[in-house]
């Protein structure tokens, strides 16, 4: 083997290598959920340091409430005096991006990731 | 057996330099982080709002412009605004031709449009029937028929006069014009126009699930818009539609209803019947190159009722229709079938 074909394959070698380390960059931590009511960061909870379950009660203004559960890795609204429900009946949300939004307490879950991820959707029609 | 290429070591050690530093370069694009994503949600014109923007230093700042300009055009078309075109136009005198903004007589003249399309399925003078309901108020009750009839009195499209160089509109009848079927839509369109306008290089913006996408995705090739499972909590999709630009919009019955003696009336009401329109569907999405045509040909479609809204987008290849049956059954139509995914195994799927 010459000179220039040793220096050509240790080149393609680096290269090979070093794509795989730009690939490899960027993988997923715990994540956080976030607790807004209107514009409102109410809160942030680190899911992943969550050891014991429980409960908080958000009070959203004119009488509205929402309780909340939260667990490791999870996040839910257990019981809240909206009319339709919508945010209890959603039931536990864990992945990056997903939200529970309660409209008529203007009350938002979203769980946050840890580091920018790829989303499975970029947006859910209903 | 390979050929191996002889060359001078001058030459070969210029050409592995030069290789090395393209796959560097190659390397440090790869590397480049994606354009970074400004996210805004707030609660506009009755609903969760998301726009989420890719691009430089500006884009938080055109997304706030994107919000100011959504409550623009709430001020303008809300029907509960006492100030707005829209109750002014519902509380002057039949027959007085009433001076609006420009951007509300063009909202008007395309729902007209919309409603000729659709022989009268969508129709935005409605709005005594929808405050006769007044589903989502909380307090509903059903109707009698007398009080239906009377709701449906006057009510009809053809009695709506835009004069769009004017920007005036006069009613011919004492109907009660609602653009609730068809604002949203129209602001979204709005929102990415003012996005594009301030050279984001992409993005998303999200009414309450009407759904409008622009640009390039740093994420993937194209967008990926999930279709509402019907039966499941928000959030949980039957399927994805992927698309480079355009519009998704859904009517379900299952957004706002009520219960009662056991039986369920959704939202969307039929201008012939007075009632919540085709018991069979549970709801229609329609992927379009604009957000105000498919928030009203959403409802409209819905509306016709399965066998109608697929002729009627024969003649219109720009439309995507995704429809979900009662019986759990998920209707494509062959035009943007190739761009639907299924992903769940709970419905019957066909193309149509």
């Amino acid at each position: 083997m010459r000179s220039g074909d040793k220096i050509l394959v240790l080149a393609i070698a680096a290269a090979a290598v070093l794509s795989l380390l730009m690939r490899s960059q960027g993988t997923s931590g715990g994540a956080v959920a976030e607790i807004k009511v209107g514009a409102a960061v109410i809160e942030r909870i680190d899911l992943s340091a969550v050891t014991e379950p429980y409960t908080k009660t958000v009070y959203t203004g004119n009488d509205g409430y929402n309780v909340i559960e939260v667990r490791e890795g999870m996040i839910r609204v257990v019981e809240a005096n909206c009319p339709e429900q919508v945010d209890v009946r959603q039931g536990w949300i864990s992945s990056p991006y997903e939200s529970i939004v309660c409209l008529p307490h203007r009350l938002v879950i979203t769980i946050l990731p840890a580091e920018p991820q790829r989303r499975d959707v970029d947006g859910v029609s209903y | 057996m390979a050929r191996r290429i002889r060359f001078p070591r001058s030459r070969a050690l210029a050409a592995a330099a030069i290789l090395v530093v393209a796959i560097l370069s190659v390397a440090l694009v790869y590397r480049q982080r994606p354009p970074v994503l400004h996210v805004q949600s707030g609660f506009e014109m009755g609903t969760f709002v998301e726009i989420r923007a890719y691009g430089g230093k500006n884009a938080a700042d055109a997304i706030s412009r994107g919000f100011e300009r959504l409550r623009e055009i709430e001020r303008l078309m809300s029907t509960s605004i006492p100030e707005s075109d829209i109750a002014k136009l519902n509380t002057a005198q039949p027959r007085t031709p009433v001076q609006v903004h420009p951007d509300t007589a063009h909202v008007v003249s395309s729902a007209i449009a919309y409603a000729q399309k659709t022989g009268g399925a969508f129709d935005p003078t409605v709005g005594k029937l929808v405050e006769l309901w007044a589903i989502g108020s909380g307090n509903e009750t059903v109707p009698t028929s007398d009080e239906i009839r009377d709701a449906l009195l006057g009510v009809g499209y053809e009695n709506l006069v835009v004069d769009s160089k004017q920007s005036r509109i006069t009613r011919l009848t004492d109907l009660r014009l609602d653009l609730g079927a068809i604002a949203k839509g129209y602001a979204s369109d709005e929102i990415v126009e003012l996005l594009v306008a301030e050279n984001i290089s992409g993005g998303v913006v999200d009414l309450g699930g009407n759904i409008r996408v622009f640009g390039r995705n740093p994420l993937r090739k194209q967008w990926r818009i999930g279709i509402q499972d019907p039966f499941r909590p928000r959030g949980s999709y039957i399927g994805t539609v992927d698309i480079s630009s355009g519009a998704v919009a859904t009517s379900g019955d299952y957004e706002r209803y009520f219960v009662a003696d056991g039986v369920r009336y959704h939202h969307i009401l039929d201008p012939e019947s007075g009632y919540p329109a085709s018991p069979q569907l549970k709801s229609v999405t329609v992927v379009a190159e604009t957000g105000i045509e498919a928030d009203a040909l959403s409802t409209g479609l819905f509306v016709l009722g399965l066998d109608e809204m697929f002729d009627f987008i024969e003649n219109v290849p720009s439309v995507g229709v995704i429809a979900i049956t009662a019986d759990r059954r998920v209707i494509v139509s062959s035009g943007i079938a190739h761009a639907f995914v299924k992903a769940s195994e709970d419905f019957e799927y066909e193309i149509r």
